[in-house]
Order: structure tokens, then sequence, then C-alpha cells
């Protein structure tokens, strides 16, 4: 009786440290928040801003899909540690924050991926983030809304002033798949027992001028996959960068 | 020592009781599966059933859903409204179907059967998977008109729904996925394939001297070609030299990829059960079956995009048009049109009430 007492403390003690261990020294929680901006002003929604080209816009929906989070280290291993899609909405701040573990250590990149990729939009109707009750589909053209931004600028031409830039489209020729990739300070040391906040600046001033000139006067709507959606996905892109690395 | 044994007795035999509950639970909650029967010598179905196993009950909430007014705005409009079982699930006798609002649609209503075999959804191809394909018209505004949200909202708040969910899934979660999948189940059971030609290739029946006529001439006259068996489409997209409509400006499959080589091309629609889908053509252009085959002797008007089958004409004589349309019309499936697992009972159409034409 004494040796099966014994034999299970040390049995649970063991499994006990293992699994305490396992997760102690070899992860670190890594809080993700996107701050969106426009230039260096906290963007609101229904607060009036200027683009680069002086066009007034007030933006009353914002949002995006992120996935396929990836730290990129020192040898240019990416390690993936987090595969599945997150819709990062400007109206629901807790979906502006992701929260992933990762392998403790440096980094030189964090990457991910924006917008919805084939092999989610053709096979049937996903649940989720992905559920198209999000209105974040394309129900005439099966495909999903990768980034979207819409709101009122009076340089619109359309009705009521209208913008509206429905992102997407992943067949060839129209794949508005980008991977955003931010540096990071590769000397900041990923730690188990310390959490990290890596504020991501998301610039939304980029949407129309981050690689392509896209004025609001030119270009109001955009709702199908193709060359335009392309130039907007090639900008959406480029709204990201680091803004900070906190431990807390 | 015997404490211990006792103990250790009495948690066996409180953890074999455990899982008997929890395995008699599950079965007696598990849904009753239903094979999918591929007729003799069709291919292989496209949809995976693997993700979407038919049960019993996937099917019955699928019906329901079908044939629920509520799932449009205004609470006039189901499935069923436009995809009638007597024109095999097309609308009868309609160029275009009515949407909320006095809304018309902007293409002919196809017959829905053998969706199990298609590889993508709408005249242009669009939409790639079955399950996507109803959250089209439930949310076209001038169809169904809803959102996905207040189309849920409503279903949610059906208590009879809800155990019919349950039933279907094993809990109560109603969602986007589920809804469709349950609509999905309902659609894959349309399998269309017991019309007379099925019975004469099967060698239980035989062609009349006319349809035999007209059979051989399908195949000569190449429409096989494109109007392929066992589904009479090889679900291709073609141009059979239709002009644009000026009003509709439908373009086809252009629309989808936005490549000028695909202006002007449909898919092509099987011809199953096609005495009872009037009118023809993407658009409903053609009035009858008669004005259909007419077209290619007379009506072809030939763009770049045109198909090189049907750019110069077909040429065939009036007798022979009436052979072919003789064929045609074996290709009815009146079991098919009348299985009473597809309709459910005391269902009325609603917007038959306020129809003005």
């Amino acid at each position: 009786m004494y040796h099966i007492k014994k034999i299970i403390i040390v049995f649970s003690l063991v499994l006990t440290f293992n699994t305490g261990y396992a997760q102690e020294s070899n992860s670190s929680n890594v809080q993700l928040a996107f701050e969106h901006m426009m230039n260096t002003e906290i963007m609101e929604l229904g607060k009036t801003y200027k683009s680069s080209f002086g066009e007034k816009l007030t933006p009353r929906s914002f949002k995006y899909y992120v996935s396929d989070i990836g730290f990129e280290d020192d040898s240019g291993k990416i390690h993936l540690v987090a595969a599945e899609c997150f819709l990062v909405n400007e109206a629901e701040p807790e979906s502006k924050r992701i929260a992933v573990n990762i392998p403790i250590g440096k980094y030189k990149k964090l990457t991910f991926v924006l917008g919805v990729d084939s092999t989610r939009s053709v096979n049937g109707v996903q649940e989720g983030a992905l559920d198209p009750y999000h209105g974040m589909f394309w129900t005439w053209n099966t495909g999903y809304i990768g980034a979207k931004l819409e709101g009122i600028s009076p340089s619109s031409k359309m009705p009521q002033q209208l913008f509206q830039y429905d992102i997407g489209g992943f067949r060839t020729g129209q794949n508005s798949l980008r991977t955003v990739s931010i540096p990071l300070d590769s000397n900041f040391n990923f730690k188990s027992d310390a959490k990290t906040l890596l504020r991501i600046n998301v610039n939304v001033q980029n949407w129309f001028d981050g690689k392509h000139s896209l004025k609001i006067a030119q270009h109001a709507f955009v709702h199908t996959p193709g060359e335009l959606a392309l130039q907007y996905a090639d900008n959406c892109a480029t709204m990201f960068s680091l803004d900070k690395l906190v431990r807390y | 020592m015997c404490v211990i044994k006792k103990l250790l007795t009495i948690l066996f035999i409180c953890t074999i009781g455990l899982c008997f509950i929890k395995a008699t639970n599950k079965y007696s909650l598990k849904p009753k599966p239903v094979e999918f029967a591929i007729p003799e010598g069709w291919p292989k179905p496209v949809y995976d059933f693997s993700k979407n196993p038919l049960t019993e009950e996937g099917i019955a909430l699928g019906l329901k859903l079908f044939y629920d007014d509520r799932l449009s705005r205004d609470g006039n409009f189901s499935c069923g409204s436009c995809h009638q079982q007597f024109a095999a699930f097309a609308t009868f006798n309609h160029p275009f179907s009515h949407g909320i609002n006095n809304a018309f649609t902007t293409r002919n209503a196809p017959g829905l059967f053998n969706l199990a075999w298609k590889p993508a959804f709408m005249y242009d191809g669009g939409i790639t998977h079955l399950d996507a394909q109803p959250l089209a018209p439930l949310t076209a505004p001038n169809e169904m008109g809803e959102t996905i949200e207040n189309a849920l909202k409503k279903i949610k708040a059906d208590s009879a729904y809800r155990s019919m969910f349950k039933a279907a899934f094993g809990d109560e979660k109603i969602n986007t996925q589920r809804m469709t999948k349950a609509l999905s189940q309902f659609m894959l059971t349309l399998v269309s394939n017991n019309s007379k030609y099925d019975k004469v290739m099967k060698g239980e029946e035989k062609f009349t001297p006319m349809e035999q006529r007209g059979y051989e001439l399908f195949k000569s006259k190449k429409c096989i070609s494109c109007h392929t068996e066992p589904f009479f489409t090889d679900f291709s997209y073609r141009d059979i030299g239709l002009s644009a409509d000026s009003v509709l400006k439908d373009y086809g499959r252009y629309k989808i990829l936005n490549k000028s080589s695909d202006s002007l091309k449909f898919m092509v629609p099987s011809l199953r059960n096609v005495w009872v889908t009037a009118p023809y053509g993407h658009d409903g252009r053609f009035y009858s079956i008669n004005d259909a085959i007419e077209h290619y002797r007379s009506g072809v008007i030939p763009s770049p995009n045109t198909d090189s089958l049907v750019k110069n004409g077909i040429q065939f004589t009036n007798d022979e048009l009436y052979q072919i349309r003789a064929f045609l019309f074996t290709l009815t499936d009146k079991t098919f049109l009348k299985d009473p697992r597809f309709t459910l009972s005391g269902y009325q159409p609603k917007q038959v009430d306020n129809h003005s034409h």
C-alpha cells in the first residue's frame, strides 16, 4: 500500500512539474493590439479626417481579416502561432486584440495574411469569424471581403456622398491576399515570465496612398474583385507597422 | 485494503453506469443517416458528403427551411416560391421570378435537380459551393431581401426549429453554416433520373420512332456536345450567339473574372425536365421549346466568343425540329415532379395571391 501511495505521489509530482515546466519555459504570451490611426491621430468612426490628397472623409465602418499569424526568427524560420482567421473590427474593441503564445526567443518580424484564402472561400459556409453573417462575404460571387472601409466624403460623387470599399477576390488574377510583414526589434527577448503587448500601428491613410494614389473623387465604390481591388489590397498591406513592444 | 476494494468497486460501477447513460443518450440523439444513391452509370458527385452527411433529420429541416416564407424580409417568399416542384423547381411560365416589393429577378430561375454533380452555381458560375448558394437569393434586394442576421433571428425564435436543429446536428446551435447545410441536404435529395429517356436507356421502355429519330438528331447535330448525357449539360460556359439584352446588359461569366473571352458566356443548362421549365435562356427570352430550338437555326448573332458549334447556325428541317422536340419531351421525369418527399404538406406559396398577371 505504501509503495502504491509513493508511486502515485511521485507520478503526480512529475506530471505537475512537467506541464508547468512546458508552459513556463517554452512559450511567451503576446497580445497583438491593432491601433487604427489616421496618421498620428487615433481613428474613430464618425469623426472627420483629411486624406493626403486633402479629401475629407468620415469613416463609418472599418474591418479586415487577419490570419496565419507567425513570428520570423533570425534564421528566417517562421513560427506559425495562429492559423485561424480573425476579424478585426473597429466597432468591436475586443476584436482589435489577439492573444497568441509564441516560442520564447527573439524575432525579427511579425507576419500575417490579410484577407481570406481560397480554401476557406470555396469549401462551403464557414463558422465563427468567417460566418457570412458578419457581412464580409459576397453571396453572388463566392468569396470574402478581406478588408472593408465605408463612410462618407464630400469628394465622393456617389449618392449620399458615400464611399464603400469592399476589397477581396481570391481567383487567379484577382488574388487580393497580401502577406504583411512587420519588422520587430530583434534584440527584444520574448520571455516566458513576462507578457508582451505588441502594438501595431494601422494607418488608415495608407488605404488611399500606401502604394497607389487612389482618390475618393475618382473611385468611391469598389464592390467586386478585379484590378482596382488589387490596387487597394496593395495599399492595405502598407497600413501596418510596429508601434511598440511593451512588457507588462 | 478492504475499504479500498469496496471503494474501487463502487467507482467501477459508477463509471460503467455513466458510460452507459452517455452512450444511450448519444444514441437517442443521433440523427438517422440517409444513403445518397448514385444512379447507375452516373459519375461520382462533386458535392463532398463527408462534410455534410445526409440524415433524415437534416433533410426534414432543409425541407422546412426551403418552404419557409419567413426567411424573406416581408414574409412572402420562400425558396419554394420561385422554385416550384411542378416546374422541376424552376418558376413556371415566368421569364423572371418575383421578389419582394414587386421586384423582378434579372435571370430565369433554373430548375433544381441533380445538384450534387453541379460544380458551380448561377448562369455565371459565380457561386462555387451548393451550401453558399442559398445566401444569394436570401440577401438579394430583388429576391428575398433579408439579411442573414435577421433570417437567423427568426429561425432561433421558433421552438420547432430549435428542436429540429438539435435533432439534425446534435445541439440547438443555429448559425449560417447549419442553416445552409440543412438546405443543401434537402436540395441534394432532388435527384431526377426517372424520365422516359432513363427508362429507355435501362431497356425498360422504348422510344417511339419519332423520339428515336429525335435522339439520333440530337447526337448528329451535336446538341449533345454541350448538353452531354447523363446530365444533359457539360457544365461549361458558352456563348450561343445571344445578344445582350439592352436593359439587363448581362454578359454572364464576364462578371466573375472580368475576362473579355468570357463575355456573353453562360453555363449550359440541363435539358432534363425541359418540357416544364419554359421559358428558356438565361433571361427567359425563348417563350417555347420551338423558339429555343429555332434560335440555333436562324437566330444566332455571332460575336468573337460565339461557340464554333453554333456560330454558323445549325441546319435542320421543320420535321427535324419536331423530332428533336419529341426527344426532349422524353427527358421529363414525372415521378420527380410529383414526388411527395419534396413537398411540405399544406404549403401554399403566398405570392400567388398578389399575382397580377
